[in-house]
């Protein structure tokens, strides 16, 4: 007698057994989250208030009063939001901030003519009707080099930044306006992906996120014809980023607009929550390495100049009132020269180190370039947060009085416009720093030793191959260390 | 041999006709994301999707000379054999599609299927089933050199192209 | 769009106009109404910023926008009327200041950076009252006075460009 079984399920890469050690189906356990994020308005609702509020931004920037800590773009952007951004959404949140992000808004509002419905119709690769030009971005900027290079110029005038009022003005109306005339030039969001500063480093250090948004079953993206989560349809825009679910992986380009959510015709996408900096290992570019090199040069950078005890490095970065011009071009020279060249040399340094000890052949050292370059994400998150640690912590109490002041025009809303400056616990700060710094030690390592385990399957091989690169970790927490606690 | 082999035959040879429908409106689907955007990988997934159709309608005249003629299919196969699919999730984000890239796509398709019959041959004791997977794998066999041939021709064309 | 999404729509571009109307316009009614409702009526009101670089008190605006390219014009003295309560709302846009009229022995009442603080007076006699920074703010410091002139109340003649109640004045 004949016997047939169930034809084999082409399988997906499997999931190795130390990722994902817990991981759960955020929609799955909260289907009323999911309920409102299928609902059209879900993204416009959380957009508007940071609308409103970026809104008022500008206004106190322009015409509130010149003094950083008394105006509430600087207080509220560059104390508050930044360190939410850095230490709250970003690590829980993934992308989250992109969700409501309000910069894009004109943009998408001008490309697709709708705050919240989507229009069914044809543009080039989608099934939605989008307005402007909708020309394709350039093959050769469809990286992230604008954006390093953008961070870093940006990185350069920081001390202005973060403390003028109108510079932040100018920046935030700038990239509004950018992403306005790149929305009617350009297919989908090409400003956020290929532009943004923010987007930026959120791409990066997404990959150590708490959730992620991913396809639930391959297989029935395999078999699904209509692809509409790259597509759209009437349900859904088109992905604003270009990601295709049915092969993602990581987190770096996922904006969480949850359009995908809408548009999936076999209800096969789902938010899931999963450990910290355990999934996403893979850097796929040379210029996600130099992303990650110019994110750890830059809280160096920024804790030199922000909060150290050497005013000569803040009084070369205060180019405006000091005029120290051979300064500033020292720092800003030395800036670019280790974030670009140095810092990234001495990475290569230690791979070919890690190459030449682990005798492994069979890899090639761009492979191993780009594999262990993993180990400086956490690095960095962890050290940006250990900088934004001492923001929140002295520098905090100026919220109580700006939001009853916001423009330093003598208004008292609600009663706390002279609160004083008061440092909250800074006898704290250095512990938490270093807590925090070890941390990040801890997942650089854990992150390397998994790259390393998937290059390297040889336990002696591999072992012998994360000597040099360890030891460039533990150089770098020893400087951070050195300079937030002397 | 029992009675009911013949309707064991037909049903595997319908899914098989079935997914090279299938897996054409998948290639068509694919060559559209591509619309405006890269002609030249939706060229190459276009020309895919008429091989498969191609492949059906091959599969559909063997299925008649046997059985007569082929019913209405509705419903998809459930199984995701041969299903092409871009190779990651942010091919566009890089822009790195090429057509090699779309080949290679379809070869792995075509490569998966080849190796899906080869094991069905060995999961059935019917001999007249085996014959069927084995036609059926050799049929994928000429689609997988074909593809392989293509690939080979694109890729010493961009070759030549980058010198 | 279905019914349901447009009117969704319109609710959202809707929400949108009232936001982008509504935070000027609130601003604008604080800064003309709200503020000179709070002191008693007839008062002027005048607003007057201590500028540390070049040492000296505006009555332009030394705002965001305005602080990096605009030079602000030196007001050396200012005319009030006798009997007439004056407000002066005063605000520094770089480093702490601090007033004094000794004439009238007011001060010295600290300017932090950043604040606007309010300083009534009602000149009872006409004559003149200096007014000057107390805090040492700037190598232009000895720079940051003036003097008020009180008219008597019969002959004044009123500056139109510090009459505090007009609508549409100086935002800051």
């Amino acid at each position: 007698m004949a016997t047939v079984q169930e034809p084999l399920a082409r399988t997906t890469q499997p999931e190795t057994e130390e990722e994902n050690s817990w991981r759960f189906d955020v929609f799955g356990r909260w289907p009323l989250l999911k309920r409102l994020v299928r609902m059209r308005s879900f993204q416009f609702a959380l957009i508007l208030p940071n609308l409103a509020l970026f809104y008022f931004f500008l206004i106190t920037g322009l015409f509130g009063t010149p003094v950083g800590n008394r105006n509430m773009i600087i207080v509220f952007v560059w104390i508050l939001w930044w360190v939410v951004l850095i230490a709250g959404l970003m690590p829980l949140g993934s992308r989250v901030w992109c969700t409501m992000c309000p910069l894009p808004f004109a943009g998408d509002w001008l490309q697709r003519r709708a705050v919240i419905g989507v229009r069914s119709g044809k543009s080039p690769g989608t099934e939605n009707r989008f307005f402007g030009l909708q020309k394709r971005w350039p093959k050769k900027l469809s990286n992230i080099w604008l954006q390093n290079f953008g961070f870093l110029f940006l990185a350069t005038f920081s001390a202005l930044l973060v403390t003028r009022p109108i510079v932040s003005v100018a920046l935030f109306a700038a990239m509004i306006i950018i992403a306005a005339g790149m929305a009617l030039v350009f297919r989908l969001r090409t400003f956020c992906n290929y532009v943004c500063p923010i987007s930026g480093f959120l791409s990066l250090y997404a990959m150590t996120s708490t959730l992620e948004l991913r396809s639930s079953d391959k297989n029935e993206c395999l078999k699904c014809k209509t692809k509409s989560c790259i597509r759209g349809s009437d349900k859904g825009w088109a992905c604003p980023w270009n990601v295709y679910m049915g092969k993602l992986d990581r987190n770096n380009y996922c904006g969480l607009c949850f359009e995908c959510v809408k548009s999936c015709p076999n209800d096969n996408i789902s938010l899931y929550a999963r450990p910290f900096a355990t999934s996403d290992y893979m850097i796929k570019g040379f210029d996600e390495v130099w992303k990650a090199s110019i994110m750890l040069v830059l809280a160096f950078s920024y804790s030199v100049v922000l909060l150290s005890p050497w005013g000569v490095f803040k009084d070369w970065a205060n180019i405006s009132e000091k005029h120290l011009w051979s300064g500033f071009g020292a720092y800003a020279a030395g800036q670019m020269l280790l974030a670009l060249i140095v810092f990234p040399g001495l990475y290569y340094l230690a791979i070919r180190l890690a190459k030449w000890y682990s005798s492994a052949n069979a890899v090639s050292v761009r492979e191993m370039f780009l594999a262990y370059s993993y180990m400086l994400v956490p690095m960095g998150l962890l050290a940006w947060i250990a900088f934004s640690i001492p923001l929140i912590m002295v520098n905090g109490s100026y919220i109580i009085s700006v939001v009853s002041d916001p423009l330093g025009w003598g208004m008292n809303l609600f009663g706390t416009a002279d609160f004083p400056w008061t440092p909250f616990k800074p006898d704290w700060v250095p512990a938490l720093q270093v807590g925090v710094l070890l941390v990040g030690l801890y997942y650089s390592l854990r992150g390397l030793y998994r790259v390393a385990s998937k290059v390297l399957p040889d336990p002696a091989q591999r072992n012998r191959s994360l000597v040099p690169p360890a030891a460039l970790l533990l150089g770098i927490t020893l400087v951070f260390l050195k300079l937030f606690i002397g | 041999m029992t009675d009911f082999q013949p309707d064991v035959l037909r049903t595997t040879l319908l899914r098989a006709i079935q997914i090279e429908r299938r897996n054409s409106e998948l290639y068509e689907s694919l060559a559209s994301i591509f619309d405006d955007y890269d002609d030249s990988v939706k060229a190459m997934f276009i020309e895919m999707a008429e091989e498969e159709r191609q492949h059906g309608t091959d599969l559909k005249q063997r299925y008649r000379a046997r059985f007569g003629p082929v019913p209405l299919l509705i419903a998809d196969p459930k199984e995701v054999i041969e299903a092409p699919d871009l190779p990651d999730g942010e091919a566009l984000v890089f822009d790195s599609m090429t057509p090699e890239k779309a080949l290679q796509a379809g070869l792995q398709a075509e490569e998966d299927a080849r190796h899906f019959y080869s094991v069905e041959v060995t999961r059935t004791s019917d001999p007249e089933l085996q014959q069927l997977y084995r036609e059926l794998g050799e049929f994928e066999e000429t689609h997988v050199r074909m593809l392989q041939d293509k690939l080979a021709q694109a890729t010493h064309k961009t070759n030549e192209a980058s010198r | 769009m279905t019914k349901k999404i447009f009117s969704a729509e319109m609710a959202g571009v809707a929400s949108i106009v009232v936001m982008l109307l509504a935070f000027p316009l609130s601003l604008w009614y604080w800064h003309s109404a709200y503020v000179p409702g709070q002191y008693p009526p007839g008062s002027r009101i005048i607003r007057l910023t201590a500028v540390a670089e070049n040492g000296l008190w505006t009555q332009d605006r030394v705002i965001g926008y305005s602080y990096w390219w605009k030079k602000p014009s030196r007001v050396s003295e200012i005319r009030l009327v006798q009997g007439q309560h004056v407000v002066l709302l005063l605000h520094s846009p770089d480093v702490q200041h601090s007033i004094s009229i000794p004439e009238l022995r007011i001060g010295p009442v600290p300017i932090p950076a950043g604040h606007t603080v309010a300083v009534e007076f009602t000149p009872s006699s006409a004559g003149e009252l200096n007014f000057m920074c107390v805090q040492v703010c700037g190598r232009d410091h000895s720079k940051l006075a003036g003097r008020f002139i009180v008219e008597p109340s019969k002959t004044a003649g009123r500056d139109p460009g510090l009459h505090a109640s007009r609508l549409g004045g100086a935002i800051w």
